[in-house]
């Protein structure tokens, strides 16, 4: 009786060895995979790009360190899961701080609509002091002419800004035509200043 | 007392079976343990895997996405073998199948890797020469791109043009060189089509040249006979030179209306006439509104008749008349052409011409006296 015992307590025993000891995390694994998928459907990517590389690349090592406990004789899937945990909470995490992030590079662009709305008035004002008569005319059509150039493209970006689009290539944008603004703006005022001084 | 009977015996042997069965299990545990421990290809692929990231934070989706997706695809295949390997049970398991898969990944990856820091690099520095080189052509040519009578819609795509260089610009000061790039181009081809047509336009023009060069000619000539002075004016480049007796003495810059291409053809063209003239009288104090001024002889006969000539065709309305009081006049050196056709010159530039001419000094007014390319080398700007 003592040796039939024996023999299926060793049988057992192979039964276990053979198996590994340890069960993959598949309802770890699901729920990372599914939370990074969804920080990237948050538009992760694009606004917190850093991050969601760094989740990328989190899941990559957790599906090799899942194989490499599958490739042991004696698996141990605590620790993986663990990391596998925690990685999906910070997937949650960065796609809940995505639409803060989205939304202030919205405002900071739509305030940049107004900067720009504000610096074409007041150049278009300056303009409005030129010289007048023949003398400035030839100048100011031109620069009326840049000035509309610069507010239509302004205003096709405030238009885009209403959909949902890529916010920070936008801001690039209204940056360029910020940039052209103000060198007419310098431009104009330093011609004043010229002919005042003359 | 103990005894070799039968039923001692058999115990003996089935504990002894026993014994031998545990420690066979131990041993060749331990055995698969180690065996499949040194067997598994997680360093390889870990490799890969850090290689890839590399890549792909160096840029190698924009650089080399051939080769990045390339890599990917080994490394992924090299995961879905070493997975399908881990589901056999552990003695029929074989990694060399997820070692190849690794090693041509890890091989695929260095490529990437090499090529991505490569095309970074060149795209860096090739971003910023073609920026450098469209400011550099548009400090030259801007000044003669906005002295020219162009269309409204030529000088829209020119700031259209200049308005993606600035995103060019912020593009390559955030690293996105491929973004930068592609605006960079997109801006040149805006900005060189409206030089294009600018130059096309200065092309037309200058087929006068060689009728401007003789009517030069003929004024130098007349100028060293008749001991004479000479006032030349050019539309382009923009000067005024003073000529005594076929030398010439003194070069100003001028400035002239906005449709200085080509020659008056009635009042309120804002063109400048083209021809030979002379002083009619000398303006200075309240008779000019223009510091000091000669007066020229415009309309002369030979206006006249092309005036007659072009209202008989229709070209011109009947209402409008040939225009006159064209001058040579100061209070130029503004930087842009604003007059209505006369000739401006800077105050002090002004004085000194004032002073040598006299009431009946001939001006010859041309439209170049050297060629299109001399004209715009003087400017600075040379074609490549």
């Amino acid at each position: 009786m003592k040796n039939r015992l024996f023999l299926v307590f060793a049988m057992v025993m192979m039964a276990i060895l053979a198996s590994g000891c340890g069960k993959m995390p598949q309802e770890s694994i699901r729920a990372a995979k599914s939370a990074v998928d969804a920080a990237k459907n948050a538009q992760a990517d694009i606004y917190m790009a850093s991050e969601y590389k760094a989740l990328e690349d989190s899941l990559n090592v957790m599906m090799q360190k899942i194989e490499a406990e599958n490739s042991k004789f004696m698996k141990d899937f605590g620790e993986v899961k663990t990391q596998l945990e925690a990685l999906t909470v910070q997937a949650e995490k960065v796609t809940t701080a995505v639409p803060a992030k989205k939304e202030a590079v919205k405002t900071e662009a739509e305030t940049m609509v107004t900067t720009i709305k504000d610096n074409l008035a007041a150049t278009r004002t300056l303009l409005a002091k030129a010289p007048r008569g023949k003398e400035g005319r030839a100048a100011i059509t031109q620069i009326t002419g840049e000035l509309n150039v610069i507010e239509t493209r302004v205003k096709e970006v405030e238009a885009a800004l209403r959909e949902d689009i890529n916010y920070a290539e936008a801001l690039d944008r209204l940056n360029a035509a910020q940039k052209s603004v103000t060198d007419i703006n310098t431009e104009l005022t330093e011609a004043i200043a010229k002919k005042k001084g003359r | 007392m103990f005894s070799f009977t039968e039923k001692n015996m058999r115990k003996i042997r089935g504990k002894k079976w026993g014994w031998s069965v545990l420690a066979g299990i131990v041993l060749g545990g331990t055995g698969l343990f180690l065996c499949t421990k040194e067997g598994s290809p997680e360093g390889e692929i870990e490799e890969v895997r850090q290689l890839l990231a590399e890549a792909e934070g160096a840029g190698a989706l924009n650089y080399s996405p051939q080769l990045y997706k390339e890599t990917r695809f080994l490394y992924d295949s090299a995961m879905i073998s070493w997975r399908e390997e881990n589901k056999k049970w552990i003695v029929f398991r074989d990694y060399s199948t997820v070692r190849s898969y690794a090693r041509m990944a890890k091989e695929k990856g260095k490529r990437t890797l090499e090529q991505t820091r490569e095309k970074h690099q060149n795209s860096r520095e090739n971003l910023q020469a073609g920026i450098d080189r469209l400011r550099e052509e548009m400090s030259v040519f801007e000044p003669i791109f906005n002295l020219l009578p162009l269309p409204a819609e030529m000088k829209e795509k020119y700031t259209q043009g200049k308005l993606l260089l600035n995103e060019a610009e912020i593009a390559f000061k955030k690293g996105d060189y491929p973004g930068g790039s592609d605006k960079s181009v997109r801006s040149s081809v805006l900005v060189r089509y409206a030089y294009e047509e600018a130059r096309k336009l200065l092309e037309a023009y200058f087929v006068q040249l060689p009728q401007w060069q003789a009517q030069l000619k003929t004024a130098l000539e007349n100028s060293r006979e008749r001991k004479d002075e000479l006032i030349v004016v050019e539309k382009f480049p923009p000067r005024c030179v003073y000529y005594e007796r076929g030398e010439m003495k003194y070069t100003f810059k001028v400035e002239f209306g906005k449709n200085w291409m080509g020659d008056k053809r009635c009042e309120g063209d804002r063109a400048t006439p083209e021809g030979n003239y002379r002083v009619e009288r000398k303006l200075e104090g309240n008779a000019t509104q223009y510091y000091k001024a000669l007066l020229l002889n415009y309309p002369n006969r030979e206006d006249e008749k092309e005036f007659r000539q072009l209202k008989r065709r229709g070209k011109i309305a009947a209402e409008i008349g040939i225009g006159g009081l064209i001058e040579i006049h100061g209070k130029g050196g503004r930087g842009t052409y604003w007059t209505n056709g006369c000739v401006a010159l800077a105050n002090e530039d002004m004085n000194l011409l004032y002073s040598l001419a006299r009431k009946g000094t001939p001006i010859l007014i041309i439209g170049a006296s050297i060629s299109l390319e001399k004209a715009l080398k003087n400017y600075g700007y040379a074609k490549n």
